[in-house]
Parts: C-alpha cells; sequence; structure tokens
C-alpha cells in the first residue's frame, strides 16, 4: 500500500468514527442544536465517501467502519455532546494532517487541507458552545 | 526537512502570488548572490535572460511565508496598541500566531537567516515612505481590518502548504487551519 493510500486510509478512519460518534452527539443535544448537528454529519458522511472514492481509484479497497466505537466519556447532557464533537473533530483533523504529510498528488492533498481546516473550524465552534478556551486550536491535527 | 516541490521552472511554485513589498525587496537584495546561494531547488536551469527568475530562486521556499508572519505579529501590535481592549479578547490568537511562526522558524531555519538578513539590510534603505493605510477609529473596524490580514495570511499558509511535502506540508496546514479558526473567530 503506498504511503497516500495508508493517509487516505488514516483519514477514512477518523471519519468512520466521527460519523458513529455524531449520532450520540446527535441525540444528546438541545433540541435546538440538532439541525446543526445533523448538517455537520452529513458533512462527514459526504467526506467519508469522497475518501472511499480517492482510496478505489488508487486500487485500494477502502477499510470498513467498525460496528461501534467506545465513547471517551460520559456524554449525558448538550454541554457533554459539545466536548464529544470538539473531541471528535480534533480526531479527524489529526487524521487528515497524516494524510497530508503522506500525499504524493495535489488532488489528495489540497482534498486533506480542506478537511483538515474544515475539523479545525467545527472544532472551534464546538469549543465555544461548550465554554472550552482557548476555542481555536493551536496546531489542528499535530 | 522535506523540501518543496517544484513544479514549474518558468513559473518558480515556491513564490507566493501575494508577495509582499519587502519579499520583492529580499529578492532584489539577493539578486548578486543567487549564484552561490543553496536554494534547496532543484531541476530548472535559471535564464539568464530573466533577472526576476534568477532573484526568486534565490529565495528559500518559506521566506516569503516568515515575512508575512511577521508582518500578521506586527498587525496584532499595532492594533492592540491603538485599542487595548482588543489585546485582552485577542490576545491567545496573537500567542497562537507567535507558536506558528517559531514552528515554521524551528522547520526552515535557512528561510528564518533570510528573513533576518533582509530584516537588517532593509532597514537603512526604505527611503521611499510605503503610503500609510488610512486610520481606523473604531474597535469594530479595527477588529474587520485585523481579520482580513488574518485570512489573507490562511490562504497564504494555505497555498504554501498545498506547495510543499511530508511533515512541513502537515505543519503548514495545520497553521493554516488554526489560522483560520483566528479569522472565524476574529469574524
Amino acid at each position: 500500500m503506498s504511503a497516500e493510500v495508508e493517509g487516505l486510509q488514516a483519514a477514512l478512519r477518523a471519519e468512520h468514527s466521527a460519523v458513529w460518534a455524531y449520532g450520540i452527539v446527535g441525540a444528546t443535544v438541545a433540541l435546538e442544536s440538532r439541525a446543526a448537528i445533523r448538517d455537520v454529519d452529513a458533512a462527514h458522511r459526504a467526506r467519508r465517501d469522497e475518501l472511499a472514492d480517492l482510496i478505489l481509484l488508487r486500487g485500494a479497497d477502502p477499510e470498513p467502519s467498525e460496528a461501534s466505537y467506545e465513547l471517551p466519556f460520559p456524554v449525558g447532557d448538550t454541554t457533554a455532546a459539545f466536548r464529544l464533537a470538539a473531541q471528535l473533530e480534533a480526531g479527524v483533523a489529526e487524521g487528515y494532517a497524516f494524510a497530508v504529510s503522506q500525499a504524493d498528488s495535489q488532488r489528495a492533498k489540497g482534498f486533506c487541507l480542506t478537511g483538515l481546516t474544515d475539523a479545525a473550524l467545527r472544532q472551534t465552534t464546538w469549543h465555544q458552545l461548550a465554554g472550552i478556551a482557548p476555542a481555536s486550536p493551536e496546531f489542528p491535527g499535530l | 526537512m522535506p523540501e518543496m516541490r517544484q513544479a514549474d521552472c518558468k513559473t518558480p511554485a515556491v513564490i507566493d502570488s501575494r508577495l509582499s513589498r519587502r519579499t520583492l525587496l529580499l529578492a532584489s537584495a539577493t539578486t548578486a548572490a543567487a549564484a552561490g546561494l543553496g536554494t534547496g531547488l532543484t531541476g530548472c536551469e535559471a535564464d539568464p535572460a530573466e533577472p526576476d527568475a534568477q532573484a526568486e530562486a534565490a529565495i528559500e521556499p518559506l521566506t516569503p511565508v516568515l515575512i508575512a508572519q511577521q508582518d500578521l505579529l506586527a498587525s496584532y501590535e499595532q492594533t492592540f496598541d491603538a485599542f487595548p481592549e482588543l489585546a485582552v479578547a485577542l490576545a491567545e490568537l496573537r500567542t497562537q500566531t507567535a507558536a506558528h511562526t517559531e514552528a515554521l522558524v524551528a522547520a526552515a531555519p535557512g528561510a528564518a537567516a533570510q528573513v533576518g538578513a533582509a530584516s537588517s539590510s532593509l532597514a537603512p534603505s526604505s527611503t521611499q515612505p510605503v503610503p500609510a493605510p488610512p486610520p481606523v477609529t473604531d474597535v469594530a473596524t479595527a477588529r474587520l481590518a485585523l481579520r482580513r490580514v488574518v485570512d489573507a495570511a490562511a490562504g497564504r499558509l494555505g497555498a504554501a502548504a498545498l506547495r510543499a511535502d511530508g511533515d512541513l506540508a502537515a505543519l503548514l496546514g495545520s497553521c493554516a487551519a488554526s489560522t483560520a479558526c483566528h479569522a472565524r473567530l476574529l469574524g
């Protein structure tokens, strides 16, 4: 497997876990935040599918999602759900940063750079909503 | 450190299209030394008929980025001096920007040396005054002006990440992403 494919698989694994865990986030947050969570969930699903396509185009099989994932802490209220969402985005940023470091093609690198920035922006939003300071990650993904 | 990829011999990919005035001055100042200076670039012979290309080839790939980062830090300082209330609210953004700059300096010592040389060599020759921007008189306008500068910096870092390889690409991408968050917070 090429380094670029390994990087894309890492990003895909992060997207898989995000898609799974945003289901928990969406079920936990207050009603007024659910539409925003749905939008983010849809964005992650779209990027997951694009990553799978990029991997297929390189002649490899995209890694499947796990059946379930372990939550890092109990998620019982809206604030905890935002904290989880921020942590998910940090993980996604990590996957994309690794993928950037492994990318050979401009297409894969550009795709992963966008994913890295989007994850950092969402992490900032969730930090703000959870009251976590500083809101912006200093070195997202690293 | 991984080297930047050179995509095109006529238009060196390492040169940001939005070069600052200082960068262009740096390019002129280093033209004479171009022949003996290692650039980290391979695969292209500089055309003697193209002095601009020679000057650009003498610049380390990250030099324009580091100069822009220094300009960004200066913009924070100027804004904080004029509006101390923003210094409290935005101190963390400035701190993170300084951390980005330090990390980039550590990742590209050659570029950092060029930036230092440019700063010292350009100082005495600044005989042509730069038109001052219109004075900013309120906090909201100052914040908006700073946001524009930060937004541009995020774009510049992202473009540099696209041209870089390996761990350096990831570092530049991370700095770009963090800076994009700063722009969001300023907006």
